[in-house]
């Protein structure tokens, strides 16, 4: 390795939002010729590392050498411009443009100032048929698989004459079969162009696979790195996961009650077989590596994806939630991860805000007692608190825990039975993630049932009193309060099962 | 402390300064028009002024509404001619004044209703549907009458819009009724409220148990329903179903709203603001008459402060296009 020319090169990179300090201090080399691997868990940094490299964050702290000068791209286009080829998890292909097009996007070749088409196509055939792939160049992207716009991307990297090229969860979206004719192919392209390549996976066993090298990122923070002689699963895994547990949360013993909320053998097209329940003051985590399929779980049971088969039991009912409307009358409220579009109405009011869901309750004869309405702003302000200059206050002007907080007020004046929690605490400073908690507990004593999606592992382990890890739509686990531990998780979350 | 205060301030500037200068435009235009002539400021002018507004402020109040669940509807000006037209057909068949009220603000309801039904059951995109509809209905005015105009014959009918009560024009009560039942129902009633969310986001709405198709098929009916009303009062206030009513309305009545401070993203609209709007073209247009301007350099002023309203909007941080 030692004699390896070096290709890009971060020493003491450091990115911090409001609230995250999202990476710390990492230095890390990428040499010619090798396929370098980034693991981590969710909000490990991964993402913003990649950002600072391409030029959509800059960093706050330490620099970048690429090819052995300094560099300091400002924008994603001067990386491009660079060499350095960044292909995302969500593809950024036009699908209603030919294969071809999409390859030399903004550098079509010109004959006459007029689109060289035949060229265009040509070039893009060969290219093809060096990598053996069977794709035609005129075909629209939209035809195409998951797998093989992924394909097209690497090519179009290739062609552009890409030194770096950096996958981000290149094999999330993909089957098993596909991933291996990928591998194939990034191994060739390796080979043949002398690439340097960087791999984001949490698919640890493709890492073995394919990486030469493997670094872990744990809160922002750069803490082991493998070869591929001493790389082992347990190993990286027990990385990830090693933070150390705070004792932040306080979780209180709550008794629990009777089954308020189960679900039998339900499937759909985004998940398979789930069969859960919940009981009365009970919180029960969900856990597993974003995009598993929790998010569309919690769609399901809110009504908002009706086309679903098994059984649904409420509070020993059997349920078909049709709409989020025929949800909200079952008691069953859904606080998603995305509070500014989904949760709140921005350009209104605490006030407006708080009664959106419950607005019947405050119609008198067919007219809103805003006295009433007011007073209730007023309560839950105080009691919360909601930090803001008035009930009227725009809640697009609060912070996110404040504006979480007048989620949780609207949601509680509809008298939830069943509470689902879909990354509660995100993007909050960490007094506010204690009130929230402390008023979810104060639900649950009264009786409330919470499921909780929440990417940090943390949380999940000090505030649920059972876990269910979820992997490509499935749970894969269940584990009790005493049970749960970090690393039973993170197997079972990327479906690595213990060893008996 | 004293950063604070200040921020309080722009943010009352921010909140309340499109309406300020809306008011400040107006007093500047009524000074100058009545330096320019004697005639502008008389009670008989002013009450004119009034009555000529009455017809752009029941259709704005409409669209006023469609705006502040963030969507547009370009039909409202045939929409009134239509409704405007039946009206006149229905006092010919009937010799009732009543028949040809109830069935031309009815006609106009059923087609706002029919765009509704497009837009909310068959999830069209408004603009498209309001824009092919507007070329439908009109046609349809045309076709009644073979493009000529009906003319009203009835005494009864023609007091709604040339009739006076206390000395005060009857339509200019018309509106100002539809004003308050609108502030009032945007207020004080649950419809109200949901249609305030559905235009802050739609999505939220949705997730907080408002039926958000029901709560659009409303908006555009009234939208309908609306333009009915105008088109109703029109054809009393010129005696006759004409087929040329309305043809500026739809463009005079965003224009009215987007300066009386509506956001085009939705979620932010105001009964109160879009009254001053109306106002503020209307004082234009008799301002601009009784100097002897022609009518087509009113097209140009009318468009250039539409624009003006919309570059203010984009200035306070409302919809960007990028």
């Amino acid at each position: 390795m030692e004699d390896k020319k070096e290709i890009l090169k971060i020493t003491g990179f450091d990115k911090k939002f409001p609230g995250v300090h999202a990476v710390r201090h990492i230095d890390l080399t990428l040499y010619e010729d090798e396929i370098l691997g980034i693991s981590g868990e969710n909000g490990a940094g991964k993402s913003t590392l990649l950002k600072m490299i391409s030029g959509v964050y800059h960093a706050d702290e330490g620099e970048m050498y690429y090819l052995g000068k300094k560099a300091q791209f400002k924008s994603p286009k001067e990386s491009i411009a660079a060499g350095i080829s960044i292909i995302y998890q969500e593809l950024s292909n036009l699908d209603n443009l030919s294969v071809a097009e999409n390859i030399y996007l903004g550098r079509l070749p010109v004959s006459n100032r007029l689109i060289d088409w035949k060229k265009l196509n040509r070039d893009v055939k060969e290219l093809m048929e060096r990598y053996d792939l069977n794709i035609s160049p005129t075909a629209k992207m939209s035809q195409l698989s998951m797998a093989e716009k992924q394909l097209v991307e690497i090519m179009k990297s290739i062609s552009s004459n890409a030194k770096v090229i950096i996958m981000d969860e290149p094999t999330s979206s993909l089957g098993v079969d596909n991933v291996e004719k990928l591998f194939r192919i990034i191994r060739q392209v390796q080979r043949e162009e002398k690439l340097s390549m960087v791999f984001i996976s949490h698919r640890l066993e493709e890492m073995e696979e394919l990486c030469d090298r493997v670094v872990v990122l744990r809160d922002g923070s750069l803490v082991a790195e493998f070869n591929r002689e001493n790389f082992s699963v347990n190993e990286v895994v027990a990385q990830m996961v090693g933070r150390s547990m705070s004792d932040f949360y306080t979780k209180e013993e709550i008794e629990k009650g009777d089954s308020v909320f189960a679900m039998e053998h339900v499937s759909s097209k985004d998940v398979q077989d789930i069969s859960l329940d919940v009981r009365c003051g009970e919180i029960v985590g969900i856990y597993g590596m974003a995009g598993a399929g929790q998010t569309e779980l919690f769609e399901t049971i809110f009504g908002l994806r009706p086309d679903w088969s098994g059984k649904m039991m409420f509070g020993g009912k059997e349920i078909h939630p049709k709409s989020p409307e025929q949800a909200i009358k079952n008691s069953i409220c859904y606080i998603s991860d995305d509070r500014k579009s989904s949760g709140l109405s921005m350009p209104h009011g605490i006030n407006d805000n708080i009664v959106m869901a419950s607005l019947s309750k405050f119609v008198r004869r067919g007219l809103v007692n805003w006295k009433k309405v007011n007073e209730t702003a007023e309560y839950w302000k105080r009691t919360l608190p909601i930090k803001a200059p008035s009930i009227r206050t725009k809640v697009e002007t609060l912070s996110g825990g404040n504006q979480q907080k007048v989620i949780l007020a609207k949601w509680i004046e509809t008298h939830p039975k069943l509470i689902l929690f879909n990354e509660p605490t995100r993007g909050i400073d960490v007094k506010a993630k204690h009130d929230l908690f402390q008023i979810v507990q104060e639900l649950c004593r009264e009786g409330v049932g919470v499921l909780m999606i929440s990417s940090d592992m943390l949380e999940m382990l000090s505030m649920s009193d059972r876990i269910y890890t979820m992997c490509e739509g499935r749970l894969t686990a269940c584990f009790s309060r005493e049970n749960a531990t970090k690393e039973k998780l993170m197997k079972a979350s990327i479906n690595i099962l213990e060893d008996e | 402390m004293e950063k604070k205060k200040e921020n309080v301030f722009q943010k009352m500037v921010l909140q309340f300064g499109n309406l300020l200068v809306l008011v400040l435009t107006m007093v500047l235009l009524f000074i100058f028009f009545a330096v320019q002539s004697k005639y502008f400021l008389t009670v008989s002018n002013m009450l004119n002024l009034l009555q000529q507004v009455c017809v752009l402020g029941i259709v704005s109040a409409g669209i006023t509404l469609i705006i502040l669940t963030g969507s547009l509807d370009l039909s409202v000006g045939s929409m009134l001619a239509l409704s405007g037209i039946f009206a006149a057909w229905f006092i010919q068949m009937t010799d009732s004044w009543m028949v040809g009220l109830v069935g031309g603000i009815l006609v106009g309801t059923l087609a706002g209703a029919i765009n509704a039904a497009m837009i909310t059951v068959l999830k069209m995109n408004p603009l498209i549907v309001t824009l092919g509809m507007s070329t439908v209905w009109e046609g349809v005015t045309k076709l009644l009458n073979n493009g000529t105009a009906i003319g009203i014959f009835n005494n009864e009918f023609k007091f709604i819009g040339q009739g006076r009560i206390l000395n005060v024009p009857v339509v200019i009560f018309i509106m100002v009724g539809v004003y308050i039942v609108l502030i009032l129902m945007l207020k004080y009633t649950k419809f109200g409220r949901n249609a305030y969310a559905v235009g802050g986001s739609a999505k939220a709405a949705l997730y907080s148990g408002i039926n958000v198709s029901k709560v659009r098929f409303a908006i555009f009916t009234m939208a309908g329903l609306m333009a009915g009303i105008a088109g109703v009062c029109y054809a009393s206030i010129v005696g006759s179903g004409t087929v040329t009513a309305g043809a500026d309305s739809t463009m005079d009545a965003i224009a009215a709203v987007v300066l009386g401070g509506a956001s085009l993203s939705g979620g932010v609209a105001n009964i109160f603001g879009t009254l001053l709007g109306v106002l503020l073209l209307g004082t234009i247009d008799n301002g601009l008459s009784i100097l002897g301007v022609t009518s087509y350099w009113q097209l140009v002023v009318k468009g250039a402060i539409l624009i003006f309203a919309v570059f203010v909007d984009v200035m306070r941080g409302g919809e960007k296009y990028e």
